[in-house]
């Protein structure tokens, strides 16, 4: 299993149309990946769980991804977070 | 019929009048029933079968969509409902409650989104938390087709303007509204960050949102005025109102189609004083907007946006892509970068220098202060905007000046960058100009290095009016004292102009006043020739320039530079502008 911290940098933080991107990509993957903030944990392949996430700019989500595609996984998800999220500005 | 008014938010401009078309909200009309235990099966058969129903209904939108001209938004909230719809906790867990409460699909998925919604209900931030309205309208599409209905709207009724009264709208909804031409639309609920907002805006189309309870309010096909700018709703008109609105209606068509035809008009005065305007911009993303308003440069590129929001800092090929994009957009017009104005209010994560909390950020290390503090980041910036200098007409514009130290700085770091690129054979104009913002009192009452030093200045009002009055705009506290027409404003502006006059320097104003159509009589009467501004108010300000007859200014203008309040002056401002 992969673990990796990374922070949210876009103003608006895991809004609707950022979720999306990250469950597009995840979707894409046979490992589970998962998104923990605060304690709190949901499977990056389903949009309300990521949406409840709720996490503001500035936070930490630990990406937790284990399976067979997990390195792949690893750089693309991370890649999209300090991407912002799709968002420059 | 009896009139009345409904106030709410207006979140997008302009005047719609028309008939009310109610749109259902299928939450509040769910039917509730036990089923028998052999019937569990088709009930959940039911419910897949509109989920699967809903998902070509959005799938089919999607592709309506492509090829159009739906501005890019729709596509990306059609896809975060697609997203939603699959999701299991929307799509299967009800499936789950029909198996082990034997409740009908519609109860199942009621209880369901309210789970759901109780769980959005407990987010501490505002934005995030409004987020389950997507949800909600997922789930209402399912519901919707649960019970029969067509999830599509109905079009409009006839030639008559229809207005769109409803308790919440989708993205999808939303989309019928440009292929039906509604004239506005109208909800309980919304704020100016809801999707009903953001669409309303691109599309054109008035739209008041939160007004609490106008869908049980208003019936269908009453008479309805809908003023996107106050907010105000008015239900069952009577004539003369009716008749006053249709009135300013026509007002701002006429506004606006007047306003367009002046694009490629050149900007002069009546009695023939040539004007610049120019815009403001942030990313190259906004030349289009630039050019559709007619600017004749970019007074004022603010750099410092292109990369905010990231982590470390942007390449030297990163930041050339960037400039040269916009010099080559602008076809040989000026475009003016500002080097990076960073510090006080804007942060750019991953330097450290800024990661510690000035203890008076305003007046610390930001902008060229900052600049010069970090000469490998400064010189990266420059070589990136003379590479760009090949391509266009690029100008230096340096943020934050307050003493002539500080600009032989500059320059020196200027010609250290011109000497790398040279040494490396790479090509740039090497008689690129630059300019300096006066945005410290301290720049105005010593400007002659300024103008020794530099090749042209520009005012930014903003920070101008900030450190002239010791005022924090963005403290609520005294946001009320910060005011562009208190007199040592006027004075300092007038000083700054007539000096600059004075030795032959061109001199422009970029900050939040020039853009202000209400004072571009007051800056042209104190010999402002060149303004720089929000893309948006280019031409209102050149229809204000185009009426203008500037040796008639003359007289109140040199009242108001005498006058000893704000109060006084202001008034005058109101007798310039009814000349």
């Amino acid at each position: 299993m992969l673990i990796r911290a990374v922070s949210i940098t876009n103003p608006l933080g895991l809004h609707a149309r950022a979720c999306a991107r990250i469950v597009n990509i995840a979707s894409r993957f046979r490992s589970r990946i998962s998104l923990v903030v605060r304690g709190r944990r949901a499977s990056a392949r389903s949009i309300v769980a990521v949406m409840l996430l709720t996490a503001a700019v500035g936070a930490t989500v630990r990406l937790e991804i284990d399976g067979p595609d997990e390195a792949e996984a690893m750089r693309e998800i991370a890649a999209l977070f300090h991407d912002g999220l799709g968002e420059r500005s | 019929m009896v009139s009345f008014a409904l106030n709410g938010v207006g979140v997008s401009s302009g005047i719609a009048i028309g008939r009310a078309q109610l749109v259902s909200h299928a939450t509040l009309e769910v039917a509730h029933y036990t089923i028998s235990p052999s019937k569990v099966d088709v009930e959940i058969e039911r419910f897949t079968n509109a989920v699967k129903e809903v998902q070509k209904e959005l799938e089919g939108l999607h592709v309506a969509m492509t090829g159009g001209d739906v501005p890019g938004e729709f596509g990306a909230f059609l896809d975060v409902h697609w997203m939603i719809l699959s999701d299991s906790t929307l799509s299967e867990a009800p499936k789950r409650l029909i198996l082990e409460q034997r409740c009908n699909a519609e109860w199942a998925l009621t209880q369901q989104l309210a789970v759901l919604v109780e769980q959005f209900e407990q987010i501490e931030d505002p934005y995030l938390r409004e987020r389950k309205s997507d949800i909600v309208q997922v789930g209402e599409r399912i519901l919707k087709r649960l019970m029969g209905m067509r999830g599509t709207l109905r079009a409009p009724i006839a030639e008559e303007q229809t207005i769109l009264v409803a308790h919440d709208l989708s993205p999808a909804d939303v989309i019928q509204f440009k292929s039906h031409h509604y004239g506005a639309f109208l909800t309980d609920v919304g704020g100016a960050t809801s999707h009903t907002a953001i669409v309303a805006r691109s599309l054109n189309v008035p739209a008041v949102v939160a007004t609490h309870n106008a869908r049980q309010l208003i019936r269908d096909t009453e008479m309805l005025i809908v003023d996107g700018d106050s907010g105000v709703v008015i239900v069952n008109p009577d004539r003369a109102v009716l008749s006053e609105f249709r009135l300013k209606q026509s007002q701002l068509d006429l506004e606006r189609q007047k306003l367009k035809r002046l694009r490629s008009k050149r900007a002069e005065t009546i009695d023939g004083e040539h004007v610049e305007l120019y815009a403001n911009i942030e990313l190259p993303g906004d030349l289009a907007q630039t050019l559709e308003n007619g600017a004749t440069g970019v007074g004022l590129f603010r750099s410092e946006f292109l990369f905010l929001n990231r982590k470390g800092l942007p390449s030297e090929d990163e930041q050339f892509e960037a400039y040269r994009a916009v010099a080559q957009g602008m076809h040989g017009r000026p475009v003016t970068i500002r080097t990076f104005d960073l510090g006080a209010d804007k942060h750019l994560e991953g330097l450290g220098g800024l990661s510690r909390v000035a203890p008076n950020p305003a007046l610390g290390l930001r902008a060229v202060r900052f600049c010069l503090a970090e000469p490998r980041l400064f010189l990266t910036q420059l070589r990136a905007i003379l590479r760009a200098s090949h391509y266009g007409r690029v100008r230096i514009l340096v943020p934050m000046l307050a003493s002539s130290s500080e600009i032989d700085q500059t320059l020196q770091m200027i010609e250290q960058a011109k000497e790398h690129l040279r040494e490396q054979g790479v090509p740039f104009d090497s008689s690129i100009e630059i300019g300096g913002m006066i945005e410290i009192p301290a720049a105005i009452l010593a400007m002659d290095a300024f103008l020794s030093k530099l090749d042209f200045l520009s005012i930014g009002t903003n920070d101008l009016i900030q450190y002239t009055l010791a005022v924090d705009r963005a403290d609520e506290a005294v946001a009320h004292l910060y005011d562009p027409l208190h007199p040592a404003i006027i004075r300092l502006l007038a000083l700054a102009i007539g000096t600059a006059k004075k030795a032959r320097k061109p001199i422009a104003v970029c900050g939040e006043m020039a853009g202000e159509v209400d004072l571009t009589r007051l800056l042209l009467g104190l010999g402002l020739r060149h303004f720089s501004m929000h893309p948006a108010h280019l031409l209102a300000v050149k229809q204000r320039v185009l009426t203008t007859e500037v040796a008639a200014l003359k007289g109140l203008v040199e009242r108001i530079r005498r006058a000893d309040g704000p109060e006084k002056i202001a008034a005058l401002v109101d007798r310039l502008n009814a000349l």
